[in-house]
């Protein structure tokens, strides 16, 4: 029972954390259709803010107050990765509308050159991230079960995060405007909707949010210039799985890919847990090549 | 108000309206005739923008608007009701008229009642995706959507293909009232003389990209149908 609850635990801590890193890329890859490479750079632009944030504390501000760095660091991340993604989008992305194969290339080679930026800055070596003291240990249930806080936190964080982006996409009036936009561009237009400014704050926010999944990951462990690269591939896996373009999908192929992860590497090795995993997905994209939620409706047929 | 003035625009290399020179006055019906092909969408897409002109001008209250966004031209006071209705198929029946008020100079978040009142089956759907509408009701709401800015000039795509005739008895009758209003002016592309004749004030038949005759719809002859309209 206990061993259960634990792995279900890890399942579900798993797939939250693929999922706070597969949101930002549900915007710019499902919503707005650029595949954005660089999206493990925003992640990385993010779990470096978090680094400033925490140094500045410790520099300038009385050591009671260490502990709060986190609350005011995941801000932090999300500002300066949108400032990033604003700058991206007006400086390069808008001219790659449409134009997958150049987005791709071009934003792997933003990647390559955000990497190197951390590292002259930064340096090469990994940095470490301390945890605010409130974020260590954990409740135990069940007599020896230990759900850790931090791993609590991550999955409250994408919880509040998914629910401010359902409130801005599906309620805001700036949100009817993107969805609109990337619905259909042309009639958005011709109704006095501004598509430029929509395509900018729309990938901004795609990145920003890749910036709070980079402050979260601080959590998990040390960071360096290449950490955006370990979790690409898997946010990619995620949005696609789930179904480009709707939120709910991106949020069960985070649970799928995140629970079969966990069960697989239970049942067999780390390593071999994660191949079935990938068997599974090329085989499920076989069956329904359109993901979990495919789009469906008269006027789409 | 609205001018055209020695168009010239078309798809890449090829061209497909070649000085085309027409005008709307305010309050008035303009119909645009002509066959399959000749260039009756292409016209309304370079008025509104969403095509670029390669010469001439668009010019609106004597303004130029050769050179401005789709967007700014809404503002201007523009409606469009495009070919094929061009609803949101994701966002709701709601949703979709609120974006017909972004256009609107007073930035009001209430669809205007007028707007509304000529489509009465729309109130009774507005949590219905878009999408999911028959063609008809898409139309009806094609045209609520643009008239929810109250525009001064409402540029109407045919907006009788493919519906049933008593919607077309429907559109009629909006048309009629717009026109009775006496504040807006229409430039309506249709194919079906016998409502271009029941709405229509002035009429302009475009042949090869070009006007080849115009007129008031009174004096619409079987002699110009037959060289202009008829197969």
């Amino acid at each position: 029972m206990d061993v259960i609850v634990l792995q279900l635990f890890n399942g579900i801590s798993v797939s939250s954390i693929l999922l706070l890193i597969a949101l930002g890329l549900a915007i710019t890859f499902g919503l707005m259709k650029v595949i954005n490479m660089a999206h493990g750079e925003l992640i990385m632009i993010g779990a470096y803010s978090a680094y400033v944030v925490q140094n500045l504390f410790t520099s300038y501000m009385p050591s009671s107050m260490f502990n709060w760095y986190f609350v005011a660091a995941i801000p932090v991340s999300f500002i300066v990765a949108f400032l990033m993604g604003l700058l991206l989008e007006t400086t390069l992305i808008r001219f790659l509308y449409g134009r997958p194969l150049d987005s791709l290339l071009a934003t792997w080679g933003i990647g390559l050159m955000l990497q190197q930026l951390a590292r002259t800055i930064f340096g090469a070596p990994n940095v470490g991230v301390t945890s605010p003291s409130w974020l260590n240990g954990g409740v135990t249930i069940m007599g020896d079960v230990v759900l850790p806080y931090k791993r609590l936190f991550i999955i409250a964080l994408v919880c509040l995060c998914l629910f401010a982006m359902y409130v801005y996409i599906y309620r805001s009036h700036s949100g009817r405007r993107m969805r609109a936009v990337m619905q259909n561009r042309e009639m958005a237009a011709c109704l006095g909707i501004s598509t430029r400014r929509v395509d900018a704050v729309t990938f901004a926010i795609g990145s920003g949010i890749a910036g709070i999944a980079g402050c979260a990951l601080t959590l998990m462990g040390p960071i360096g210039p290449s950490i955006g690269t370990y979790y690409i591939v898997d946010a990619f896996m995620v949005v696609v799985l789930g179904g480009v373009g709707k939120l709910v999908g991106t949020v069960f192929g985070a649970f799928g890919i995140g629970m079969s992860n966990t069960l697989f590497e239970y049942w067999t090795t780390a390593s071999l847990g994660k191949v079935l995993v990938f068997l599974c997905i090329v085989a499920f994209l076989q069956w329904r090549p359109m993901g979990l939620i495919a789009m469906r409706s008269r006027s789409l047929d | 108000m609205l001018a055209v003035q020695q168009l010239e625009a078309g798809y890449g290399e090829s061209v497909i309206l070649r000085n085309v020179t027409l005008e709307v006055k305010q309050g008035e019906v303009v119909c645009l005739l002509g066959r399959n092909g000749v260039g009756k969408t292409t016209l309304m897409k370079s008025i509104m923008g969403v095509l670029k002109a390669r010469k001439g001008r668009v010019t609106y209250y004597g303004d130029d608007l050769t050179k401005r966004t789709p967007g700014q031209r809404a503002k201007r006071g523009i409606g469009y009701v495009p070919q094929g209705r061009e609803i949101f198929p994701q966002l709701t029946v709601f949703e979709n008229l609120l974006l017909g008020l972004e256009a609107s100079p007073e930035k009001g978040r209430v669809v205007p009642e007028s707007a509304i009142a000529k489509f009465p089956v729309l109130p009774t759907m507005y949590g219905r995706r878009g999408g999911d509408l028959s063609g008809g009701q898409q139309q009806q709401l094609a045209f609520a959507r643009a008239l929810a800015s109250q525009p001064e000039v409402l540029l109407l795509d045919e907006p009788c293909e493919g519906i049933q005739p008593s919607i077309v008895d429907d559109i009629r009758d909006v048309i009629r009232s717009i026109k009775s209003d006496g504040k807006t002016a229409i430039l309506l592309a249709e194919q079906s003389l016998e409502f271009v004749k029941s709405v229509g004030d002035y009429f302009y038949i475009l042949e090869k990209g070009s006007v080849a005759w115009e007129g008031n719809c009174e004096s619409l002859s079987d002699e110009v149908i037959r060289r202009y309209l008829t197969v």
